[in-house]
């Protein structure tokens, strides 16, 4: 136990004192605090408050269409009743103007010249003919179209003997709220999509991070003298424990320069959907991810640390954790998935599979209801696999000592494995 | 102390790479564990340390199956290598801290050693900052730093300047006095021979020659003779002998050797040494030395692993 803990804290006092590492952490902290502080500031120097300036700044483009595309009418049917109610139904992307003898080879020469977007003709029998260079369909024709469909509308209304202010309620949009059973996908989608991300780096960093610190033991020969000096055990736990509490600290940080940057600009994030949905996931999730992130550590790091002993270069570290890596991804890509999907068969087969429990169970546990004995379940079987993961990966560190030169096949590996098996 | 190593086999897949090594080391002496290039040398090492296990045989200390605990251990790989970033005591007393030592006191035991080998002054820099030559010296302080009852010296001289090799034969010389026991393994036989009581020979997996260094010595016939005439008289001295050895007295010699002053001499059977003392007596040559030769570590080295090699 003792030699246990000499090997983490010099693991752990090595890493943090990583520059590379260093920089990064700070870098990143800097980036967020930077991030949540610089737009409110940017928006009270400019004055008032954000919400506001952002909703003029929509409705500017509205008045002011003299630059916007023209679509020019000629309403042989006298369709368009209030010209101001059609041409608001443009929303301000379109200008119209009216003419009364227009022809159709004056509108093609026209749109040719590029003087005008589109020409409409109705004739006396309500025809519409609608011109444009586009195919079959585009947003002003859309806009055009269901803006003659009101005024049609509006005329009947107004011939059979409707009021005003009864034809203005009609026409007033239904206040539509859409609600989904459970979890709300756009409450949880973006924390989860954050926490996913941040798993997906972190988990893979340190892992890279095992591998090459393992293979830097090797290629400076310093391994030869720990496996005779300590237990391969005990180096390779400590090992990997050393540098997760280093990347559980970095991610610490993260989150606590995150919360404090978001806490001092409460007022003006709060506007921002879905930033304050980021800040106002549960904080169990929070605690699930951490767990996940231990969980997911350990799994990922004892598989980089076995194939960072097979090396002896820094260089071949890529071509062997090549599979750890694909490995790695497909379950990403599976939590991606999920994240819409998180009922489908595959994400919950995925979230019993150890490797991947850490990111797809946490995905479906953020977006869908998921009962605790599954979750018990998954991550007992995690857990389980952790473990022998990482004995299998000290045996191969210790068998790691013979193997310089090129990187054994996996068949080799076996084999060695099977021989130091009585050992 | 007795360290034994006992019928040790192992070998990689279809390769035997130690085949029943046996041999047995003291408190108070040096052992010199020689062999060629991939003889099993580095591979014997690491089954006495434990690093991996034999298929089959055993190592024991005073008739007792080695823990693997590593304490009693310091071991200086061949190939050398400590953290090349990290600061030199840091590392040293790491190392002392894996071999069950508390930090204190492997501070203490790393700036003393340190001391001894007069790189006090580096103490608290990085290890890639040094020459070849000086890092030999970091390593060898974290071998030595817990103190340890047996020591394991894998090519410890090379890329050591004279006074440093100076440095580490006074200090293995002193080790072997406090009582230590200390596995030498060199190709240079020189060092082997000034330090070593024993030596155990590796050749093809197996022990070709294992014992008491002047046993083994005075156990080869002594065919081979140095004799120096006076070198005031050459005309009766060494032209005389010259012509001797290939006519009259060529019945006696195998091999023949003359140098400036002196004649080295090999005979077909070592039991004629008194016979042509007595010759030469008798014809009068001024002698000044007659003297056998016992051979040197390096020629029963060339001998025996050239044996093997034939062998295999």
């Amino acid at each position: 136990m003792q030699q246990f803990k000499t090997v983490f804290l010099y693991e752990f006092r090595s890493s943090l004192k990583n520059k590379i590492f260093l920089g990064f952490t700070i870098v990143v902290a800097a980036l967020i605090l930077l991030l949540l502080t610089i737009p409110p500031v940017i928006s009270n120097l400019t004055g008032g408050d954000s919400a506001e300036t952002q909703g003029q700044n929509e409705h500017s483009p509205g008045t002011d269409t003299a630059d916007a595309p023209v679509i020019t009418v000629l309403d042989g049917a006298g369709i368009i009743a209030d010209r101001q109610m059609f041409e608001q139904a443009m929303g301000g992307m379109y200008a119209v103007t009216y003419s009364d003898d227009i022809t159709k080879e004056a509108i093609l020469s026209q749109i040719e010249d590029e003087t005008i977007l589109a020409g409409v003709i109705i004739d006396e029998n309500r025809g519409v003919t609608y011109i444009e260079d586009q195919f079959i369909s585009s947003p002003a024709s859309e806009l055009v179209k269901a803006a003659l469909q009101n005024q049609v509308l509006l005329a009947d209304m107004r011939e059979g003997g409707m009021s005003d202010a009864q034809i203005t309620q009609a026409f007033t949009p239904l206040e539509f709220t859409f609600e989904q059973p459970g979890k709300s996908f756009t409450e949880t989608y973006w924390y989860t999509y954050v926490l996913l991300i941040l798993l997906y780096m972190t988990v893979n960093m340190y892992g890279q991070m095992v591998a090459t610190s393992v293979v830097n033991e090797k290629s400076s020969r310093a391994m030869e003298l720990l496996v005779s000096s300590a237990k391969p055990n005990n180096l390779m736990f400590g090992k990997i424990l050393g540098v997760g509490l280093t990347g559980l600290l970095q991610i610490s940080i993260w989150i606590v320069c995150a919360a404090s940057g978001y806490l001092m600009n409460s007022a003006f994030w709060q506007g921002v959907p879905f930033v304050s949905e980021i800040f106002a996931m549960p904080p169990y999730i929070l605690a699930f991810m951490i767990l996940f992130y231990i969980l997911g550590y350990f799994a990922f790091a004892s598989l980089y640390g076995a194939v960072g002993s097979l090396v002896s270069r820094v260089e071949d570290i890529n071509t062997v954790s090549l599979p750890v890596v694909f490995l790695f991804m497909a379950g990403f890509f599976v939590s991606i998935f999920g994240m819409t999907v998180p009922d489908s068969l595959l994400i919950k087969i995925f979230s019993f599979i150890p490797l991947y429990t850490p990111m797809c169970m946490f995905v479906r546990m953020c977006t869908s209801e998921v009962a605790p004995a599954e979750i018990i379940i998954s991550i007992v079987l995690c857990a389980a696999f952790t473990y022998f993961a990482c004995r299998l990966a000290a045996r191969i560190y210790r068998l790691g000592v013979l193997m310089y030169g090129n990187a054994p096949k996996l068949g080799a590996v076996i084999k060695m494995l099977r021989q130091s098996k009585k050992y | 102390m007795q360290l034994e190593v006992k019928n040790i086999k192992k070998s990689f897949g279809e390769k035997q790479v130690l085949n029943d090594v046996s041999f047995c080391s003291r408190t108070g002496s040096a052992l010199g564990l020689l062999g060629r290039n991939g003889a099993g040398k580095t591979t014997i090492i690491r089954v006495i340390m434990g690093i991996f296990p034999p298929d089959d045989g055993e190592v024991t200390i005073d008739g007792k199956r080695m823990s693997l605990s590593g304490k009693t251990f310091g071991y200086l790989p061949e190939e050398r290598g400590l953290y090349p970033k990290q600061i030199i005591l840091d590392q040293i007393v790491y190392i002392g801290m894996l071999r069950g030592m508390h930090r204190a006191e492997a501070a203490a035991s790393a700036k003393q050693w340190l001391g001894r080998m007069q790189m006090s002054e580096y103490t608290y820099k990085k290890l890639n900052t040094l020459s070849k030559g000086n890092q030999q010296k970091i390593q060898l302080a974290a071998t030595l730093v817990n103190d340890p009852d047996i020591i394991i010296l894998d090519e410890p001289f090379s890329g050591l300047d004279p006074v440093n090799a100076q440095m580490l034969k006074d200090i293995v010389s002193e080790l072997v006095e406090a009582g230590k026991i200390v596995i030498f393994s060199s190709h240079q036989m020189s060092y082997v021979e000034e330090f070593c009581d024993s030596i155990a020979m590796l050749g093809g997996g197996r022990i070709i020659l294992e014992g008491n260094l002047k046993a083994i010595k005075r156990s080869y016939d002594r065919r081979k003779l140095i004799i120096t005439p006076d070198p005031d008289d050459r005309e009766n001295g060494i032209v005389r002998l010259g012509s001797l050895f290939s006519g009259e007295l060529a019945s006696f010699v195998k091999s023949c050797d003359i140098m400036q002053d002196t004649v080295r001499l090999k005979l077909k059977d070592a039991g004629d040494r008194n016979r042509l003392l007595t010759e030469l007596i008798r014809l009068e040559i001024p002698l000044v030395r007659f003297e056998v030769l016992e051979p040197s570590l390096e020629e029963i080295f060339v001998e025996k692993a050239g044996e093997s090699d034939a062998a295999v």
